[in-house]
């Protein structure tokens, strides 16, 4: 219609009307790219709004994780303690107690993954994010490094050396009965009996008591293994406060 | 003069009609804006889903990497038990076989690649697009898991580089010639004979040789320990394919 105008109002030489024209298909396409800009940032950060709700799930997920693994360790803490208490001669651990514990205790659990959820995430999701109370607290759980919770992090001395000295047998009669065993409802994650009343073969743990007490460097390997799980937890909590805070955010925004 | 032909020229335009035509303009543009991107958003969707089905044949891959390293663990775990009595002095255990089996139960496997896979076939972006949380947290997890924890790596153990300092050298590259790794999955994965019935003419001195190094027997079973390990993080990998698997079986 306007360009059979046009052509019309050419051949009659109405200059004043092609003007007119031609501004209604300037000002028509810019304030049609405008309204389309502001669109899209709406349809953009709408976008954002739904990917912060889809990822509920995994920052309740790293939650879990930090409860579940905090519980992971103060098991094998506990099994740390009969085992020291062994090794500083208490004659309440019999042997059979001594070789499980000092197995248990060398027991890790980590996160498993080369780069944290948040890369998959996205930066440029970050940047729509206009809550200030949400964006802080998320771009700092993004940049965790997140290998730092991987069971490298556990990985330590003691974990190799008490499993030179208990024999294979015996390590995997512990595993069978009182090994590592995936969550209830969660395959990604591992639970350690809190106890293990299991009776390993007497005269084998008698003599893996004796080699374990031989060992007495083990005591000491054992207390900078619980170094390294309480320095490890420390960063566990931080990564896990990040996360309550977000979650707790969303939270918010969702009511 | 000029001036007053434009006022003329102003007032003679039908401006009700420049209005709706300025409007016409402005809505056009916009819906062909909108209609455009609806259209890219489509096929980004319709990308995504192909590429969740094209995820298939890695998947298969992947269960049969972690399949086959579960397989030949399981070998040396068994030549584990003959070396373990083998150095027991148990009688059934010929000094070749024990000879044999501490070699056997050194031999190791793991993901030689990094397990990038997942993330450079589905980018970050693509993950974003899918609704669907049953397919999403499987993928992510595989597309984040730190595939070092399956390298072959993880099982160079003490073990592993002390019972080939004892062995003798041409021992092992006989071993090696007739029992050592195989390639199965038609070359994208290794096997390992599961028995290795041959002749070694002076395995007495090498069982004397083992025998004499009591050690082996505790980094044995560390390595041993590391590969119950290595099973617990390929249950771990394989349960979040299957999820994945089971999610996307209604796209194909």
């Amino acid at each position: 219609m306007i360009l059979r105008k046009l052509t019309a109002n050419l051949k009659t030489q109405n200059w004043t009307a092609v003007a007119i024209d031609f501004l209604i298909v300037v000002l028509g396409v810019f304030v049609g790219v405008q309204a389309s800009n502001w669109n899209q940032a709406r349809v953009e950060r709408a976008e954002t709004r739904r990917l912060l709700m889809r990822i509920e799930p995994e920052i309740d997920q790293i939650i879990s994780f930090a409860a579940n693994t905090r519980d992971y360790y103060a098991t094998t803490r506990h099994f740390a303690e009969t085992a020291f208490a062994a090794w500083h001669g208490d004659p309440k651990v019999s042997d059979n107690d001594f070789v499980i514990a000092a197995y248990q205790a060398s027991q890790i659990h980590g996160l498993g993954e080369s780069q944290s959820w948040a890369a998959v995430f996205g930066a440029d999701q970050l940047r729509n994010v206009d809550d200030d109370r949400l964006r802080v607290p998320l771009a700092r759980l993004m940049a965790f490094d997140v290998q730092a919770l991987n069971s490298n992090a556990v990985a330590s001395r003691y974990r190799d050396d008490v499993r030179m000295v208990i024999p294979d047998s015996l390590q995997q009669a512990i595993r069978k009965s009182c090994g590592d065993r995936p969550l209830p409802g969660d395959t990604t994650q591992l639970a350690l009996p809190h106890r293990c009343p299991i009776q390993l073969d007497p005269a084998a743990t008698k003599r893996v008591a004796a080699d374990l007490r031989a060992h007495s460097e083990l005591a000491r390997e054992l207390s900078l293994h619980l170094a390294g799980v309480d320095s490890y937890l420390n960063s566990l909590r931080n990564y896990a406060e990040e996360a309550r805070i977000v979650r707790d955010r969303l939270s918010a925004l969702n009511r | 003069m000029i001036l007053r032909r434009l006022t003329e020229n102003l007032r003679l335009q039908n401006w009700t009609t420049i209005a709706i035509e300025l409007v016409i303009v402005i809505i056009g543009v916009f819906i062909g804006n909108s209609v455009n991107d609806w259209s890219q958003q489509r096929a980004a969707d319709r990308e995504t889903n192909e590429l969740l089905v094209e995820l298939r044949p890695e998947m298969i891959r992947q269960r049969q990497s972690m399949e086959s390293i579960r397989n030949y663990l399981q070998i040396t775990g068994r030549y584990a038990d003959v070396a373990f009595a083998g150095w027991r002095r148990d009688p059934k255990v010929s000094d070749a076989q024990f000879v044999i089996a501490a070699y056997q139960a050194s031999q190791s496997y793991g993901l030689s690649a990094n397990g990038q896979t997942w993330a450079e076939i589905f980018g970050g972006d693509q993950l974003r697009r899918i609704k669907d949380s049953a397919i999403r947290t499987p993928l992510q997890r595989l597309m984040t898991y730190d595939y070092s924890l399956l390298s072959y790596d993880r099982l160079n153990s003490k073990y592993r580089n002390d019972v080939r300092l004892i062995i003798p050298n041409d021992i092992q590259r006989q071993i090696r010639a007739a029992c050592g790794d195989h390639l199965i999955l038609d070359g994208k994965g290794l096997g390992l004979p599961p028995t290795c019935p041959i002749n070694i003419p002076n395995a007495d001195g090498a069982a004397t040789g083992l025998r004499a190094h009591p050690e082996l027997v505790g980094e044995l079973a560390q390595h041993e320990s590391l590969i119950s390990t290595q099973f617990t993080n390929v249950d771990l990998v394989e349960s979040q394919i299957d999820e994945l698997d089971r999610a996307i079986a209604h796209l194909r």
